[in-house]
C-alpha cells in the first residue's frame, strides 16, 4: 500500500519540472496518466531536431507513469482528454496545456472539484508569463546565475535543473496540501508553481542582504561566504571541500594538517575565516595538494569536521553510503537494458515508493480507454481518425 | 482568507532544525497554516542568527546596525524562519526534556536535522516519542541518513554539493568544478522534505499510522543528477565543464550587454529560434551562414558564434534586448541581481516578495517560498521569532502550565529569551 494509492493525476507536459513532480506522485503511489501527442512528449527527444528515443529525462522524470497517446488536437481526441480530466483528482500541467488550447484556469473553473497545478518556468500570471525558456533562464531570471562564479567572469549557469525540478516539487507541496482540503470541502485549486521563482527562493542571504542594507551580492566564486577553509580547493587527484565547521573543533585542522600556525585564535571564528583568508590558506594549502580526496575526507571527517570532495558521476554511482541504503534500484526497459536507478531520499517503514521504469510511448493507452468503458469498437475508430496511440 | 482556513491549520510541528534545509521545510510548512514551534537551544543558538557580538556596521542588520540583541536582528534568520513561534528551551536539561516529551503528546510532527545519534543521546529516540504520541511523524534529517558508513559524518550545504557531484558538473568550460553561489543542498532538500511531511500527513490521516522518515540529504541532492546518473551508465558521460552551454542546444549562455556586469542568458532550442535570433540582433545573414545551419552546425561552431554573439548582444540594453528576443519566441532573460528582483514588475505582480513588520528589525520585504494558490490570496506572513519570543504563549497557552511553573522554568534558565552564554557553534 502506498500513500497516494487511488489518487490519478493526469500530466500534460513537455518540461522536467511537471515531469519531476509527476515523478514523486507516482513514485508515491499515484496513478499518473502523461499523455503524450504523437511522436511522444518533447521530453523524449533532446530537442526538437534531433530525435532520441528514451533520452535519460525522459527515463529518469517517467518512472512509474502511465503513457497515453492522444491527439489531443483532433476533436475526438480533445474529447478523450475532457473524460480524463472529469474522472481524474489532479491534472499537472505545464507550457504543453498552451499547445492543447487548454487554459488551466478554465479549466479550473469548468471542474469546481479538480486539483489543476500548474508548473510554468515564468508562472502563469505576472507581466512576463508567457515569456519561455528552460532551466538557464530559470537560474538567470530568479537571480542564482548571477551569484554563481568568479567575481571577473560572466555568471556561471549550475548544471542540475534545481529550478525547474523545485518549481515541480513546490506544484506538489501544492498538490498534497489541496487533496486533504478537497476532501473536507470538496472543492479543487488552482495551484501556479514557478521556476524562477524557486530559483529566487535558494538565494541564501541574497534578498535579505538588500532588504536590509541595499547590498547587492555578487558572485563570490569558491569560498563560501569568502572564508577561507570554508570552499573547494585542488589536491593531488581533484578537488576536496575543506570546510572547518563547526566553529569550536577549528583547532584540529592544525592536528590533521601537522600545520601548527593553523591553531590561532584569531583565525578560527567567521571573522576570521574571511579577514585571514589568505594566510590561511598559505599554512593550509602545501598539505592539501600532497594528499588524495578520500584521505582528505576521511581525515576531516573522522575528526568531526564537515570535509567533503568532488565526486564524478560514476562515484556516485558506486558511493559504499548509497549501496549501502539502497538507493539505487536495477530496473530493466526494453529499449535501453537495465540501469540503476535513483529512489527515494528517505526511508520510511509506513510510506513506501514504486519502483517502475518509465513507460513507452502510449503503453497503456488501451489500458486507460477502457478504464473510460470504451468498447473494442470505439478503440479501434479512434485509431483509424488517428486520435489515440 | 484567515489563518484557519489554511490547508495545514490542524497540524503541530515541533522544529527542532537549524541552519536552512530544515528551516525552510518548516518555513513552507507554516506558511499553508501548520502551527510551527521553532525550538532553539538558549545555549546553542540558531547558527543562522549570526554572531552574539558582530562588528558595529555589520552586514545583515538593519542599517548595519547589529543593536543590543543582534541575534534577533540579523537578516538571513528572519528571512528564512517567517511563520513560527519561537521556543528557546534547554533540552538537554531534564526538565526541557521532560517539558518537550509533553508537547510531543500534542503535536503532530517533530522535525530535527541533528547528526545522526544526538536524539538518542537526548533520550528522545523515536521509540520514545512514539510512547508519548503513538501516530508522531518523526523527520530525522542528518547529512547522509541513520544507516550506513557515513552515518556519522558532517556536512554543510557547500559540502554537499560537492559530495553529491552537482559541482562536478558545474564550472567554466576547461576549468575546475565549481560551487553554486549558494549552498543549494539545504533549500533544495528543505523543499522536497516539505513535501515528504506533508505525503506523511496525509498517510496518517488515511491509516492512522505515523511514521519515520530518515532523511538522507546526500541522498536529496543526488536526486537531482537523475539524468546525468542514466547517462553516464549509457556511455553518455559529460566530456568536460561546458560553462553555461548545452549539450543539446546552441547558443546557450550568458552573453554581455550594455553596462557593468550585465549580461543576458539565451537559449536556442530550434532553427526556427535561431533565424529569429538573427532578426532581432538585425544580423539576418547569420541565418543563411551554414556553419550555423542546424544545431549540430551550431555546436561545431560555437566558439565562433559565441564571439559573434557577445559582440552583438554588447550594443543593447539588457532588459530591451529580453523583452524583444521573448516576444519573437526566443528563451532569453536578464540576469538578474538582488535589486533586479525587487524591482522587476513580474516579481511585483505575483507578490513574491511581502512587507512583514518584525519587532526588533523593523519593516523588510521577504520572499514567498509557497506556490500561489490562486483565487486564496495567503494571509500576511508571521515574522520570525526573537529569541524565546513565544516561551510564555507556548507553555501557558498551547501547554497549560500555570505562570507561577514557567516562572520557575525562566529562574532555572531552562528557558530563555537571551543566550544563556557566549559558546556557540555553526
Amino acid at each position: 500500500m502506498l500513500a497516494l494509492d487511488g489518487i490519478q493525476v493526469v500530466e500534460l507536459s513537455e518540461g522536467k519540472g511537471a515531469a519531476y513532480g509527476g515523478r514523486l506522485l507516482a513514485s508515491w503511489g499515484a496513478r499518473v496518466l502523461k499523455v503524450e501527442p504523437p511522436g511522444g512528449s518533447p521530453l523524449r527527444h533532446q530537442t526538437v531536431e534531433v530525435e532520441g528515443c528514451c533520452t535519460s529525462a525522459s527515463l529518469y522524470l517517467d518512472q512509474g507513469k502511465w503513457s497515453v497517446g492522444i491527439d489531443y488536437r483532433k476533436p475526438s481526441g480533445r474529447a478523450l482528454l475532457e473524460r480524463l480530466f472529469s474522472q481524474s483528482d489532479v491534472v499537472l500541467c505545464d507550457e504543453a496545456a498552451d499547445g492543447a488550447g487548454i487554459d488551466p484556469q478554465t479549466l479550473h473553473a469548468s471542474h469546481p472539484s479538480l486539483i489543476v497545478a500548474v508548473v510554468r518556468t515564468f508562472g502563469l500570471t505576472g507581466v512576463c508569463a508567457a515569456w519561455k525558456g528552460q532551466e538557464l533562464v530559470a537560474q538567470a531570471f530568479g537571480g542564482l546565475a548571477h551569484i554563481t562564479g568568479e567575481p571577473d567572469l560572466e555568471p556561471l549557469y549550475t548544471r542540475v535543473p534545481v529550478a525547474t525540478y523545485g518549481a515541480g516539487v513546490l506544484a506538489v507541496c501544492g498538490i498534497l496540501a489541496a487533496l486533504g482540503e478537497r476532501e473536507a470541502s470538496g472543492e479543487g485549486s488552482l495551484i501556479d508553481a514557478s521556476a524562477v521563482e524557486y530559483a529566487a527562493s535558494t538565494l541564501e542571504n541574497a534578498l535579505s542582504l538588500y532588504a536590509y542594507n541595499r547590498e547587492v551580492l555578487g558572485r563570490t566564486g569558491q569560498r563560501g561566504y569568502g572564508r577561507a577553509a570554508w570552499g573547494m580547493y585542488p589536491c593531488r587527484d581533484g578537488w576536496v571541500g575543506i570546510i572547518a565547521g563547526p566553529e569550536h573543533r577549528w583547532p584540529l585542522l592544525a592536528q590533521i594538517t601537522g600545520e601548527p600556525g593553523l591553531d590561532d585564535p584569531k583565525y578560527g571564528d567567521r571573522h576570521g575565516l574571511v579577514a585571514y583568508a589568505d594566510e590561511i590558506e598559505a599554512l593550509l594549502l602545501p598539505w592539501v595538494v600532497e594528499h588524495d580526496r578520500l584521505e582528505i575526507f576521511r581525515a576531516g571527517q573522522e575528526a568531526g569536521l564537515g570535509f567533503s570532495y568532488v565526486a564524478t558521476p560514476e562515484e556516485i554511482l558506486t558511493s559504499e553510503q548509497l549501496d549501502e541504503r539502497e538507493f539505487f534500484e536495477k530496473l530493466d526497459h526494453p529499449e535501453v537494458g537495465t540501469l540503476r536507478y535513483p529512489g527515494s531520499f528517505f526511508k520510511s517503514s509506513g510510506l513506501g515508493w514504486r519502483w517502475e521504469r518509465a513507460p513507452l510511448l502510449g503503453e497503456q493507452t488501451e489500458q486507460v480507454l477502457r478504464d473510460l468503458s470504451l468498447s473494442d469498437e470505439d478503440i479501434r475508430r479512434l485509431k483509424a481518425e488517428g486520435a489515440i496511440a | 482568507m484567515t489563518q484557519s482556513r489554511l490547508p495545514l491549520r490542524d497540524v503541530r510541528v515541533l522544529d527542532l532544525s537549524r541552519v536552512w534545509a530544515g528551516p525552510f521545510a518548516t518555513r513552507i510548512l507554516g506558511s499553508l497554516g501548520a502551527q510551527v514551534i521553532k525550538i532553539e537551544s538558549p545555549t546553542w543558538l540558531d547558527p543562522l542568527r549570526g554572531s552574539l557580538r558582530p562588528k558595529e556596521g555589520s552586514l545583515g542588520y538593519p542599517s548595519r546596525d547589529p543593536g543590543r540583541h543582534p541575534w534577533n536582528r540579523n537578516g538571513y534568520f528572519n528571512s528564512v524562519n517567517l511563520w513560527k513561534l519561537g521556543l528557546a528551551l534547554e533540552l538537554s536539561r531534564p526538565e526541557g526534556r521532560e517539558l518537550f516529551l509533553r508537547m510531543v503528546a500534542i503535536g503532530d510532527v517533530v522535525i530535527e536535522n541533528f547528526k545522526s545519534g544526538t536524539m538518542e543521546r537526548l533520550g528522545l529516540s523515536y521509540a520514545e516519542l512514539r510512547k508519548h504520541r503513538p501516530d508522531i511523524i518523526y523527520v530525522s534529517m542528518p547529512a547522509f541518513g541513520n544507516t550506513g558508513p557515513w552515518k556519522q559524518y558532517l556536512q554543510y550545504g557547500i559540502g554537499q554539493e560537492m559530495i553529491a557531484g552537482i559541482s562536478w558538473l558545474t564550472g567554466y568550460r576547461g576549468g575546475s568544478p565549481q560551487r553554486s553561489g549558494v549552498n543549494l543542498g539545504d533549500p533544495w532538500t528543505g523543499l522536497q522534505v516539505a513535501a515528504a511531511v506533508l505525503l506523511a500527513v496525509r498517510a496518517r490521516q488515511k491509516t492512522g499510522r505515523g511514521t519515520h522518515l530518515d532523511v538522507s540529504q546526500y541522498e536529496s541532492s543526488v536526486t537531482l543528477l537523475g539524468e546525468e546518473l542514466l547517462d553516464t551508465q549509457r556511455g553518455n558521460t559529460l566530456p568536460d565543464r561546458l560553462g553555461s552551454r548545452d549539450r543539446w542546444a546552441a547558443p546557450h549562455g550568458m552573453y554581455p550587454t550594455q553596462g557593468t556586469d550585465r549580461w543576458i542568458a539565451i537559449e536556442v532550442w530550434s532553427n526556427e529560434q535561431w533565424l529569429e535570433l538573427c532578426q532581432v540582433l538585425g544580423r539576418p545573414e547569420w541565418g543563411e551562414d551554414s556553419r550555423f545551419g542546424s544545431v549540430e552546425q551550431r555546436k561545431a561552431n560555437e566558439d565562433v558564434l559565441d564571439q559573434l554573439l557577445g559582440r552583438e548582444t554588447r550594443q543593447y540594453d539588457r532588459d530591451q534586448l529580453a523583452q524583444r528576443l521573448q516576444g519573437a519566441g526566443v528563451c532569453a532573460a536578464p540576469v538578474m541581481n538582488a535589486q533586479d528582483i525587487f524591482r522587476h514588475p513580474h516579481y511585483k505582480d505575483r507578490r513574491f516578495l511581502h512587507r512583514v513588520e518584525h519587532s526588533e528589525a523593523g519593516r523588510h520585504q521577504y520572499p514567498r517560498h509557497v506556490p500561489y494558490t490562486i483565487g486564496r490570496p495567503h494571509p500576511p506572513a508571521m515574522p520570525a521569532p526573537t529569541l524565546g519570543q513565544h516561551n510564555r504563549f507556548v507553555l501557558e497557552t498551547i501547554l497549560g502550565l500555570a505562570l507561577e511553573a514557567v516562572e520557575e522554568l525562566e529562574q532555572a534558565r531552562v528557558i530563555a529569551d537571551v543566550p544563556c552564554t557566549d559558546r556557540q557553534d555553526t
